[in-house]
C-alpha cells in the first residue's frame, strides 16, 4: 500500500525564506487537479507530501519530486494510512481526491454509489478528523474540493450528493475549528481532466467548456491563502477576477 | 395508496404512517425495530447501515409494490466536537443517513417499484439553511440528500412523472431530539411531529418543503444571514456541549 517515491527531476525548487516555506498534504495527487497543484507547489518551494490511488511506478511523467504515498481512500485502510504518514504539523491540507460519473441514477450500481460516496465524502470527513492534530499545530487551512455540481446536477445525482455533502459538512465544521483550523470549501466549475474524460464529458462542446488544470490548480491554491471564505468557487469568471486583481477567487 | 417508509417506527416516520393510516393507506415500515404503537402494520426488519441489506429490501417488497409514496424518513444523529467523535460513530451516521437512501432510491427505481404518479419523498434537515455545528457529519449527510433530491427532481418527472422532493423540518418533539439537545434544553419550541407529517404529506408540489413555522423562520435567516445564522447555531448548540 505504501510507497515514498524518489523521482528526480533537474529542475531545483525555488529557496523560499523559511517563513514563506508551508508544509502542504494533497490527497489526489497522481492525477488531475491534484497532481497539477503538486506541480505548482513543488516549483515555488513548498514541502508537499501527496496522496493518491496509482502505485509509484505508474506515476505520470514529470510528476515533482515530493513525498508520496499510494492510498485508496475508499477503504478505511486508505483513511487510517494517510492519518499514520501526515506530517505532524501541517500549514495546509488539501482533500482534493474525487471520482465521479456523468449517468443518470438508472444507470448508476450499487458498488459505484458506494464507491462515489466513499471517496468524495467519508474519506475527507476521515480524514479531517486524522488530520486535526497536525492541522492545529501548524494553525492550517483544512481545504475540502467540491464542485459547483454541488447544488444539484440531474446529470450526476450520486456526485452532486457527495459534493452537497462536503460542502455541508465543511460549513459546519468551520464554525466548529473557528479559531483553531481554517476550513474552506472550494467548488471548481468543470475542469478537463482524466475525471471528467472518464465521467464522459468527451464531445467537443464539453471539451471546449471546461476549465484549463492548471488554471484551476493555480485557483486552488490561491484559494487556499490568506484570509479566506468558507465557500469558494473557481469559474471562467472568477479566474478572470483572479488575473485581473490578483485577488482569490 | 401504498406506501412505504423508512424509520417508520419511532419519530417523524411513526407521525407520518399516523397521518397516512388515518388516511386509509396500506403501509409498509422499514426500520430496525417494529412499532411499538401498531403491532399490526406491515413491518421489514433492516439494518440500514448495511448494504446487504437494502439491497435485499426491493425483493421482500416486489408484491407489495409499486408504491405511491416512498418516504425516506430513517435517521440518526450524534453530536460533540466532531475532532472527538469515535470513527464508527462517523461510519454509522454516513451510512445511515447519507448512503442508505440514495442506494435505496436506487434500487427501487431500478426494479420499477415507484408507481408513476406516486412521489418520493427525502427528509433532510433545516440544518440544510444554517449549517450546524456539533453535528457536522450529520450535517453534511443532510445537505447530501438536498443535493440528491434536487437532481433526481427533473430527469424523474419526465421520465416517469414520479415526483421527488425533500423535507427540511426543524426540531421536534421526538425521541431523536431530546437525545441531542444540549443539556438543560426544555424543548419549548420543538414542532409536534404530526403536525409536520401532515404539512410534508400536505405540500403536493414543491421540490425543498420547509414544514412548520419554526422552520420556516430558521430557513429564512439562514437565506438572509448565512453567517450569522450558523454563528448562531454554534452558540445555541455546539457551545452548551458538555
Amino acid at each position: 500500500m505504501f510507497d515514498t517515491h524518489p523521482i528526480q527531476d533537474n529542475d531545483q525548487p525555488l529557496q523560499l525564506p523559511p517563513q514563506g516555506r508551508q508544509t502542504w498534504l494533497v490527497t489526489g495527487a497522481s492525477a488531475g487537479i491534484g497532481l497539477a497543484v503538486c506541480q505548482i507547489l513543488h516549483a515555488a518551494g513548498h514541502d508537499v507530501t501527496g496522496f493518491g490511488r496509482r502505485q509509484a511506478q505508474d506515476l505520470p511523467a514529470g510528476f515533482p519530486d515530493i513525498a508520496y504515498h499510494t492510498a485508496d481512500l475508499a477503504t478505511s485502510q486508505g483513511c487510517d494510512l494517510l492519518a499514520e504518514r501526515a506530517p505532524r504539523r501541517l500549514d495546509r491540507a488539501l482533500l482534493n481526491a474525487g471520482l465521479g460519473h456523468y449517468r443518470p441514477l438508472c444507470r448508476e450500481t450499487p458498488q459505484a454509489i458506494n464507491d462515489v460516496l466513499a471517496v468524495n465524502l467519508l474519506a475527507p470527513i476521515m480524514a479531517a478528523h486524522g488530520l486535526f492534530g497536525a492541522l492545529q499545530a501548524g494553525q492550517g487551512v483544512l481545504g475540502l474540493v467540491g464542485s459547483v455540481a454541488y447544488r444539484g446536477a440531474a446529470g450526476m445525482p450520486v456526485y452532486a450528493a457527495s459534493k452537497a455533502g462536503l460542502d455541508g459538512f465543511g460549513r459546519s465544521l468551520r464554525s466548529e475549528w473557528q479559531g483553531r483550523v481554517d476550513v474552506r470549501v472550494i467548488h471548481p466549475g468543470p475542469t478537463a481532466t482524466g475525471m471528467a474524460m472518464r465521467a464522459g464529458l468527451t464531445s467537443p462542446l464539453a471539451q471546449r467548456m471546461m476549465l484549463p488544470v492548471d488554471a484551476v490548480a493555480a485557483g486552488v491554491i490561491a484559494a487556499m491563502q490568506g484570509q479566506g471564505r468558507m465557500r469558494q468557487r473557481i469559474s471562467f469568471g472568477a479566474l478572470l477576477r483572479h488575473k485581473i486583481t490578483g485577488r482569490a477567487a | 395508496m401504498r406506501a412505504l417508509i423508512t424509520g417508520g417506527s419511532d419519530g417523524l416516520g411513526a407521525a407520518v404512517v399516523r397521518q397516512l393510516t388515518q388516511a386509509g393507506a396500506q403501509i409498509w415500515i422499514i426500520d430496525k425495530s417494529a412499532p411499538q404503537t401498531n403491532p399490526s402494520l406491515r413491518f421489514l426488519p433492516c439494518d440500514l447501515a448495511q448494504p446487504d441489506d437494502i439491497a435485499s429490501l426491493p425483493a421482500k417488497v416486489q408484491q407489495a409494490g409499486p408504491f405511491d409514496l416512498v418516504v425516506m424518513s430513517a435517521g440518526i444523529n450524534a453530536v460533540g466536537p466532531f475532532e472527538a467523535m469515535p470513527l464508527t460513530t462517523i461510519r454509522n451516521l454516513h451510512a445511515i443517513n447519507c448512503a442508505a437512501p440514495i442506494l435505496l432510491a436506487q434500487h427501487l427505481l431500478a426494479q420499477d417499484m415507484i408507481a408513476a404518479g406516486g412521489r418520493l419523498i427525502f427528509i433532510a434537515s433545516v440544518s440544510h439553511f444554517t449549517g450546524y455545528p456539533g453535528a457536522s457529519v450529520y450535517a453534511g449527510g443532510k445537505d447530501a440528500l438536498v443535493a440528491f433530491a434536487r437532481s433526481l427532481r427533473r430527469p424523474l418527472w419526465a421520465d416517469q412523472r414520479i415526483t421527488v422532493q425533500v423535507a427540511t423540518p426543524g426540531p421536534m418533539r421526538t425521541a431523536h431530539a431530546a437525545r441531542y439537545a444540549p443539556p438543560g434544553s426544555t424543548g419549548r419550541g420543538r414542532a409536534c411531529p404530526d403536525r409536520i407529517a401532515r404539512a410534508i404529506l400536505r405540500s403536493k408540489r414543491r421540490a425543498v418543503i420547509v414544514p412548520g413555522v419554526a422552520a420556516r423562520m430558521m430557513a429564512l435567516f439562514g437565506r438572509l444571514f448565512p453567517v450569522q445564522a450558523t454563528q448562531a447555531m454554534r452558540k445555541t448548540l455546539y457551545e452548551r456541549l458538555p
